[in-house]
């Protein structure tokens, strides 16, 4: 298994130099000029030159590059054009909210995408399966920054049953340990805290989720359907197993392989939907962040935000397929041969 | 697919039409081309004509969506947004197909380091997050409706290449592809009678499946202030515009929503219904 995980570790390295480069190019081969666009209009020709040489912007590009990537490597993404902070510190400072929302929306998306999959599957053709059906249907073809508004309209605003906005209420302290609230409270040991948390996660998490659950949902049940008449499983019935052991054990860890890669692949529909739920939630994130810095046109920030995010995603993935080894073991043996 | 000839599109029609979903899904695009077709006869109002009296008003007879917080005809509005989405989609489908179609074409037949090259390209547009790549683009070229349609196309392009990639690479060898070489065809020749023909059927889904992704990427760019600029009435920007009245007129908000939700719904219907038709296993296997 260490092999393997090694092998997949070096694979992923060229992508990483890729987006790298990619990034930097992105932002710096592009016509115009970002100490212009930092200085505005009524810049002198003075100031623009000093903040040129200030932003290493007069030498070539690859020298640019190079000194790019040197300070990746000793963790130096440059300072923000419009905050003057150090990139890396805004990054590590918002990151745990993305995170944090991020995985709760996975969990909620999982949760509701399996259990609504397994149950179409196992009740083809019933009702239960035709709303399933429908439902993950609406649910990929929603516009999630209407839907965002419209829960905070229904449960937020009239019913009253979560906050509007912001990550905690303005009462709660929390001492941020790991950037992640809902370990921070319950490392110390403040349930009151953790509930809060959770409260103002609910609507987030379950904006972002949908459109995940919406597809795990289709995958489990189209993935399920396939092996359900396969074998294996009629040999666990036939041997006496309860149907839903049979179900979980058998068929389901079979047919996980599709979904198991449904999901990875959403991981970076929910990085990059965070942009949007964040800012609808206000919430104090990457996405939202982000999107400030594009208005800015923080060259660096942008840069440093979306490499961080592209990172992220492509160890999400890099996670999946060490777990598609584990759950078929199949896979390792295909690729050591 | 090829050598369906009329026999083999009945066939298909006959499959298509008896998939409930995918006939919803045809009928409700109809009624949205009608709709961006019959744009000036349907739209009761000038969508970008303000009523500084009629702010905010709720949905009459006059205004049958209500009014916005200059006074524009909601309705108008959303039924002019109906050409802008329209063409979104079509443009940016446009550029992911053409393209995408061409780096795969080229991948699958070249083959060795040029294969290599182009799909690691590939690799690495996809290990971007689709919708922050069409931010990162349109953050360097600018907002902007046509920015971010352009963006939209240029984050879908790998799909289509690694799709038309794959279909070339299964028949790329086959007897016949052989047979036309041997004949003395050339490349071109061969890659577009023999290669492309194939490619048709899933480029026909995934475009389909496409429109209704680009439709929603492009509104959430607008909805963040990236894609189309006000006035326009765009969902997504009229979206963005009616944000701050979710309390005092739901309304500004209710109906582009809705428009979007039904438009993409349509599309992803379609896609699904096509699917099937095209793969009588998908059904029959499930």
């Amino acid at each position: 298994m260490a092999g393997f995980v090694l092998r997949r570790l070096t694979t992923i390295v060229p992508t990483l130099l890729g987006i790298t480069v990619a990034v930097f190019l992105m932002v710096h081969l592009v016509p115009g000029d970002p100490a212009q666009v930092m200085l505005g209009e009524r810049a002198t020709p003075e100031s623009l030159e000093v903040l040129r040489r200030e932003l290493g912007l007069d030498q070539p590009w690859y020298v640019q590059l190079g000194r790019y990537l040197g300070g990746l490597a000793s963790g130096d993404l440059g300072r923000s054009i419009k905050s003057h902070t150090p990139v890396s510190a805004e990054l590590a400072t918002r990151f745990p909210a993305t995170f944090e929302l991020t995985l709760a929306a996975m969990v909620l998306a999982c949760a509701i995408g399996l259990v609504a999959g397994v149950l179409s599957a196992t009740r083809r053709n019933s009702i239960w399966d035709f709303a399933g059906l429908a439902a993950s249907l609406a649910g990929v073809s929603m516009p999630i920054f209407w839907l965002g508004l419209i829960l905070i309209l229904f449960l937020a605003v009239n019913l009253g049953w979560f906050p509007v906005a912001g990550r905690v209420s303005a009462t709660t302290y929390i001492e941020a340990r790991t950037g992640l609230f809902l370990i921070d409270s319950l490392v110390a040991g403040n349930f009151r805290a953790f509930g809060d948390v959770v409260h103002h996660l609910f609507l987030p998490a379950l904006t972002l989720g949908t459109v995940p659950a919406a597809v795990i949902s289709r995958m489990t049940r189209s993935s399920l359907l396939e092996v359900l008449h396969e074998d294996y499983v009629r040999t666990g019935r036939a041997k006496g197993l309860v149907e839903w052991l049979v179900v979980l054990r058998h068929a389901l860890r079979n047919a996980f392989i599709p979904v198991l890669t449904v999901i990875s692949l959403q991981f970076g529909y929910l990085l990059g939907g965070a942009v949007i739920t964040e800012t609808i939630f206000a919430w104090p994130g990457i996405g939202r962040w982000l999107l400030l810095a594009v208005y800015a046109r923080d060259f660096r920030a942008i840069q440093g935000g979306v490499l961080l995010v592209s990172l992220t995603f492509v160890t999400i993935n890099l996670i999946a397929d060490v777990l598609y080894a584990w759950i078929d073991p199949r896979i390792k043996y295909r690729e050591s041969s | 697919m090829t050598s369906a000839g009329t026999g083999g599109l009945q066939h298909l029609w006959v499959r298509y039409r008896t998939n409930r979903s995918a006939v919803v899904g045809g009928g409700l695009l109809v009624l949205f081309l009608v709709v961006a077709a019959g744009v000036p006869w349907i739209a009761t109002h000038d969508p970008l004509a303000q009523d500084l009296y009629g702010r905010l008003s709720a949905p009459s007879w006059d205004h049958l969506f209500g009014t916005d917080d200059f006074g524009r005809d909601i309705f108008s509005r959303v039924i002019h947004g109906s050409r802008i989405s329209l063409k979104i989609g079509l443009a940016a489908v446009g550029v992911a197909l053409s393209v995408g179609t061409l780096i795969g074409l080229i991948a699958g037949y070249k083959g060795g380091a040029v294969d290599q090259g182009l799909m690691r390209v590939m690799d690495v547009m996809l290990a971007f997050p689709s919708i922050l790549l069409a931010i990162g683009i349109v953050a360097i070229l600018g907002p902007g409706l046509n920015h971010a349609m352009l963006a939209v196309g240029i984050v879908a392009i790998p799909q289509y290449a690694r799709l038309v990639r794959a279909s070339t690479l299964t028949v790329r060898e086959a007897d016949y592809v052989q047979a036309l070489r041997a004949l003395g065809a050339g490349d071109v020749r061969i890659l577009a009678t023999a290669v492309l023909p194939n490619c048709v059927a899933p480029l026909m889904v995934q475009a389909t499946l496409g429109l209704a992704t680009s439709i929603l990427d492009a509104a959430g760019l607008s909805f963040l202030g990236l894609g189309a600029q006000p006035p326009t009435p765009e969902w997504g920007a009229m979206l963005s515009g009616g944000r701050e009245l979710i309390l005092s007129a739901p309304w500004v908000l209710t109906y582009p929503g809705c428009a979007i939700f039904a438009t993409v719904l349509s599309f992803n219907l379609l896609g699904d219904g096509l699917r099937d038709a095209f793969d009588p296993r998908r059904v029959s296997g499930e």
